[in-house]
């Protein structure tokens, strides 16, 4: 099966002569997604998501490098049939009420009359405008947002690039546009989204990627960059000062708390010998828990290093988020 | 097909502008008016008009040539400030409102883009003018009791000539900003109405004229729309300079309309080559 997308070096030089100054957006991106993966498509504000996207719609022009969509090269007119767009804030024609504005677009991609109506409503119904007639321009953000999902879903697309499809909704609608989107994964389409909402990304995403200054620094599927190696081990006091000697030499990093002491290492073959040190003392192990790097440290990280050329003292880097290991309580 | 989808979902949109409301509706009272205007200057107008049929101008005759210069007048003006309207707002605007992104992402080509919008630049002016030319139909027709002729034919080929000059300002439009264009349009209209002039100029090129010169504006007369063709309202007002023009008919159905449309084209092809190649 062909990848849903693929760009060998792409690359976007604004204005080369003109205002631009010859900024470079994207820089020689390499990125594979394969078909009916959620992608997510992360940076920081100016990274070069917007400009990425637009190039793989054939809206701009590649400076370098190139790019294909289902196996086909970007612009190849069969390929639109299968693949649809939302932009960032989008904006339709606000005299059109919504069924009136996806008849127009299922126009352009010549469905049938009576398809059209079938298909209007259906979509109405799943993003939930069925009921309303009025014009566009009476509708809120989010139900604008709404109409735009719509409007992407009308040619039953096998690929869908959303540019933040959740940014400026209220926690309603944001749910709402949320749970729409789990419902195309569930479909079996590909998806291919830039968002700054990463507990979104990391609940609905398979994989993701981050850029910065248009080059890729990190992809991967999310389990596997969310799957941090450090293991947290937390022992109940009182201990004897000998054993609390051994486990402080045995960590790489302990936190003290009210009646407890809390342990922190990577290397597997330390954690054991914490454990078995903890277990000869019979003292009270209460937990044993690999520790779960959020989606948001790992991009602050990704980040960071790159800017400062360094990476920054664990300490101030991230909040760590808990997943307890079954069976790990002593 | 898609270029049709697009065109009727311009005129939907340009028939909402306020613009081209206003205009219309400006107009549309104008030409009613021009009734009473004709009915204080007939009096004076006979003196200024005797001239030229020896004398025997009656005053409904006068009458009439107001009312016919006059509505003649109010719908090129309408139709001037409508075509560089649309031709200048119509792409900017759906680029500035990110709706052309939705729509060039489907399986739209920028061929078919362009097309449908200069051909709902077209309707749109079509249905303005369809409009005027109506009012004005029914005010002659209601005074002569008969179908004037002269005047449907008058609307259609200023229609054409704005057709042409909206299809000017909707090239531009792919390349320029909104308030250039309109000035560079406006300025195609006036030279286009000169353009004969420039040509008898031209072929004037000898001591006075440099060769180069009159090489120049040649390649003007050739470029710019020929409107000195288009400015036939002074025939049909004064049906006896009608008489001046051998064959009108045929000048009107083979000549002027065709050179309209072929020029138009012309303008579409150019607006397509550009407008494939531009960054959105
Ligand atoms: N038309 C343009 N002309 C010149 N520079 C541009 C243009 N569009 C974007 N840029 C620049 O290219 C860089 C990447 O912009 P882009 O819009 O792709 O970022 P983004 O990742 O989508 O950011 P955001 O999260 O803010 O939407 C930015 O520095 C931006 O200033
Ligand atoms: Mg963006």
């Amino acid at each position: 099966m062909a990848l849903a997308v693929q760009t060998i070096g792409l690359t976007k030089r604004y204005g080369v002569l003109g205002r631009g100054g010859g900024r470079l957006a994207v820089d020689h991106l390499d990125l594979e997604v394969e078909q009916g993966v959620i992608f997510g498509f992360l940076g920081p504000n100016g990274a070069g998501k917007t400009t990425t996207i637009k190039m793989l719609l054939g809206l701009i022009f590649p400076t370098e490098g190139r790019a294909e969509l289902l196996g086909k090269p970007v612009g190849n007119i069969q390929v639109r049939r299968e693949i649809s767009y939302l932009p960032e804030s989008p904006y339709f024609y606000d005299y059109l009420s919504g069924a009136e504005l996806l008849n127009f677009y299922g126009k352009l991609f010549n469905i049938n009359a009576e398809e059209r109506g079938r298909k209007i409503r259906q979509l109405l119904q799943l993003v939930g405008l069925a009921e309303d007639k009025k014009p566009l321009r009476e509708y809120s953000k989010g139900m604008l947002q709404r109409v735009g999902i719509a409007q992407a879903l009308i040619n039953d697309p096998k690929l869908l690039f959303f540019d933040e499809p959740t940014s400026g909704l209220d926690p309603i609608a944001h749910i709402e546009i949320r749970d729409v989107i789990l419902k195309l994964k569930e479909e079996g389409k590909t998806i291919f989204t830039s968002s700054h909402q990463l507990s979104d990304v990391e609940l609905i995403c398979d994989r993701v990627s981050i850029i910065h200054r248009g080059k890729l620094m990190k992809i991967g599927d999310v389990d596997d960059l969310l799957k941090g190696s450090e293991v947290q081990i937390i022992v109940d006091r009182p201990l004897s000062p000998a054993l609390e000697q051994s486990l402080r030499g045995l960590s790489q990093r302990v936190v003290e708390q009210e009646g407890r002491i809390l342990l922190y290492q990577s290397d597997e073959e330390l954690v054991g010998q914490i454990i078995d040190a903890v277990r000869a003392e019979r003292a009270r192990l209460i937990s044993v828990t690999p520790q779960r790097q959020s989606l948001e440290s790992i991009f602050l990280q990704t980040v960071r290093d790159d800017d400062s050329g360094a990476a920054l003292p664990p300490e101030i880097t991230f909040t760590s988020e808990d997943t307890p290991l079954k069976g790990a309580e002593g | 097909m898609t270029a049709w989808t697009i065109a009727t979902n311009t005129v939907g949109e340009a028939m909402r502008k306020k613009v081209i409301n206003i205009f219309l509706l400006v107009a549309l009272i104008m030409i009613i008016l021009s009734q009473a205007f004709a009915f204080f200057a007939a009096p004076t107008g006979i003196s200024t008009q005797a001239g030229e049929v020896g004398g025997v101008t009656s005053a409904s005759r006068v009458e009439m040539i107001v009312i016919k210069s006059m509505a003649f007048g109010v719908i090129v003006l309408a139709g001037l400030v409508m075509s560089i309207f649309l031709g200048t707002d119509l792409i900017p605007a759906e680029i500035e409102r990110k709706t052309i992104y939705t729509i060039l992402s489907k399986p739209v080509r920028r061929s078919a883009y362009i097309t449908g919008k200069q051909l709902g630049l077209a309707m749109t002016l079509g249905l303005n003018f369809g409009l005027m030319g109506l009012a004005f139909l029914a005010l002659i027709g209601l005074k002569t009791f008969s179908f004037p002729y002269e005047i449907a034919i008058g609307v259609l080929i200023i229609f054409v000539q704005f057709v042409m000059l909206g299809s000017v300002a909707l090239l531009f439009s792919v390349f320029l900003t909104r308030n250039i264009n309109a000035a560079l349009t406006f300025f195609m209209f006036v030279v286009g109405m000169l353009s004969d002039f420039l040509l008898s100029i031209a072929n004037q090129t000898g001591e006075s004229v440099s060769r180069y010169f009159g090489w120049f504006l040649k390649a003007i007369h050739v470029m710019i729309p020929n409107f000195s063709n288009f400015n036939i309202t002074n025939p049909l007002i004064h049906p006896q300079a009608m008489q001046e023009i051998p064959n009108f008919y045929r000048h009107v159905f083979l000549e002027l309309i065709p050179y309209g449309l072929v020029y138009s084209a012309i303008m579409l092809l150019l607006a397509i080559f550009i407008f494939d190649r531009k960054e959105m």
